[in-house]
């Protein structure tokens, strides 16, 4: 892989990123995280996590140090209006 | 385990932690950061990005968050790191008649301390921030209040300090602190610290964890009286630049000054939900917020965040149509009376910087630089921090 491959889409981190976030000490997807914002975006890693765990372990970091992050509310996007249970005014 | 000395160390990663290791740093002396896991994984990692000055408390609180304010405007320059500070100014927006009389007091108060704050005038709020809801008549605005975004903050607090000598342990566990007896009458090695990595003597430590205070300090037995309030905080999808300001709620105001004026038989009062609302440079909105007695539960809840982003379309109707794309929850550490604990304590040179509830972010580089002081000089002259002691809720009559 290039080091310019944009491994998450969403915020558009590249593989550099990634490198240089694990670097500074990151070894698990949630701290990948936070030091560079992939898996913040719309789709919360459903796409990149897979990628970043195998750069993980090409760097040695097992994926039992990258059990997901939390899972928590929503499961996917979904607008304010619904999760209330309103309807929308048309 | 590598043995090892250290002029000072911090343990705690966070916006705490952090900011007293930097500052610490620029006395001259080397200390070393330890932390649990990585940098922001308690509740500076789990915050909005708001510096708010006008909820502030007159007294020791505002006075703290004026000076760290001050402090924040040339913190990026300083550090030499985009920690994305932004000056967006901030709102109080009310939304019920009765509650105006209470915000007029508080902020005439602020103003005597030197808050730059004033009401708007009713014609001037939607102007001010369209897309409110007609239902607000009333709100304050303080063009001092800012963003900061709290990952970058530590990081760059860490790569400044680390050009100044200080080392930083990440995924090192803090598994006991003792009084070191064989100093060989050297105070260089009156404490030790033991992680899962490293054995470290050194003549200071500061105990920064936010919640994991009270645990610390049991390892010295000392009783630390922070304990944990959870804040649920909910993320939209990026939008388009809407929300010019950090926007709060008089609510969370006058429900601390005048509790019998807010309706306390509703689903939103019993969770202490109060809207706050503010957007990220990404576009993002991060909104928020509660606080929770649930122990060190840092899940969130389905009807909690439904009380929270009904609120925030009611305020804002646009709101309906932006999608949530994410939920999390920080332990906000808290004391008995809801003021930090910045302090020595009976054990020598072994600091605590905690119990800053949702202020942490706001005040970070103030803590940094009163906790500097207070370990280099023995005294802090940049406010009076008597009344943040530890021996505070100690002293009995």
């Amino acid at each position: 892989m290039k080091e310019d491959y944009v491994v998450c889409r969403c915020e558009e981190i590249t593989l550099q990123e990634i490198k240089s976030a694990i670097k500074q000490g990151a070894i698990t997807l949630d701290e990948i995280k936070k030091y560079t914002r992939a898996g913040m975006g719309l789709c919360q890693g459903r796409i990149c996590s897979t990628i970043i765990i195998e750069i993980l372990k090409e760097h040695g970091y097992l994926p039992q140090y990258s059990a997901p992050p939390h899972s928590r509310i929503p499961v996917r996007p979904v607008k304010i209006w619904e999760y209330i249970g309103e309807d929308q005014d048309v | 385990m590598y043995k090892r000395f250290a002029d000072a160390i911090i343990i705690g990663g966070g916006v705490t932690g952090t900011a007293i290791t930097y500052y610490l740093s620029k006395t001259g002396i080397q200390p070393i950061l330890i932390e649990e896991s990585n940098l922001n994984a308690g509740a500076s990692g789990a915050c909005d990005e708001g510096i708010v000055l006008q909820s502030k408390h007159t007294g020791i609180m505002l006075d703290m968050v004026l000076k760290s304010a001050k402090l924040y405007k040339t913190l990026e320059d300083e550090l030499n790191y985009p920690i994305g500070y932004r000056n967006v100014g901030g709102m109080i927006i009310i939304n019920e008649e009765k509650y105006i009389p209470v915000i007029e007091t508080f902020i005439k108060k602020q103003q005597q301390q030197g808050l730059n704050i004033h009401m708007l005038h009713p014609s001037d709020i939607h102007k001010q921030q369209p897309g409110l809801s007609k239902k607000v008549v009333a709100s304050a605005f303080s063009k001092d209040d800012c963003n900061v975004y709290p990952f970058k903050l530590t990081l760059g607090y860490v790569e400044a300090a680390k050009r100044l000598g200080a080392k930083v342990l990440l995924h090192n566990r803090v598994n006991n602190i003792t009084i070191n007896k064989n100093t060989l009458g050297d105070k260089r090695r009156e404490l030790r610290i033991t992680t899962n990595e490293h054995e470290i003597l050194t003549p200071i430590v500061v105990d920064a964890t936010g919640c994991g205070s009270r645990q610390i300090g049991k390892m010295l037995g000392l009783e630390i009286p922070v304990f944990p309030s959870r804040g649920q905080i909910v993320i939209t999808e990026q939008i388009p630049p809407l929300i010019k300001h950090q926007i709060m709620d008089a609510k969370f105001i006058v429900a601390k000054h005048k509790p019998q004026l807010v309706e306390k038989n509703n689903a939103l009062s019993n969770l202490n939900v109060g809207l706050t609302i503010g957007q990220a440079e990404t576009g993002n909105t991060l909104i928020g917020g509660c606080r929770e007695q649930v122990g060190y539960n840092t899940s969130t809840s389905f009807s909690t965040i439904r009380e929270i982003v009904k609120n925030a379309a009611d305020f804002f109707p646009f709101m309906k149509d932006v999608s949530i794309i994410r939920s999390f929850a920080g332990l906000r550490p808290t004391t008995p009376d809801n003021l930090p604990i910045l302090s020595q304590t009976p054990i020598p040179r072994f600091y605590i910087a905690s119990g800053l509830g949702g202020d942490g972010l706001s005040l970070s580089p103030i803590v940094g630089k009163i906790m500097a002081d207070l370990i280099m000089k023995g005294n802090c002259n940049i406010v009076d921090i008597s009344q943040l002691s530890l021996d505070r809720f100690f002293n009995i009559g």
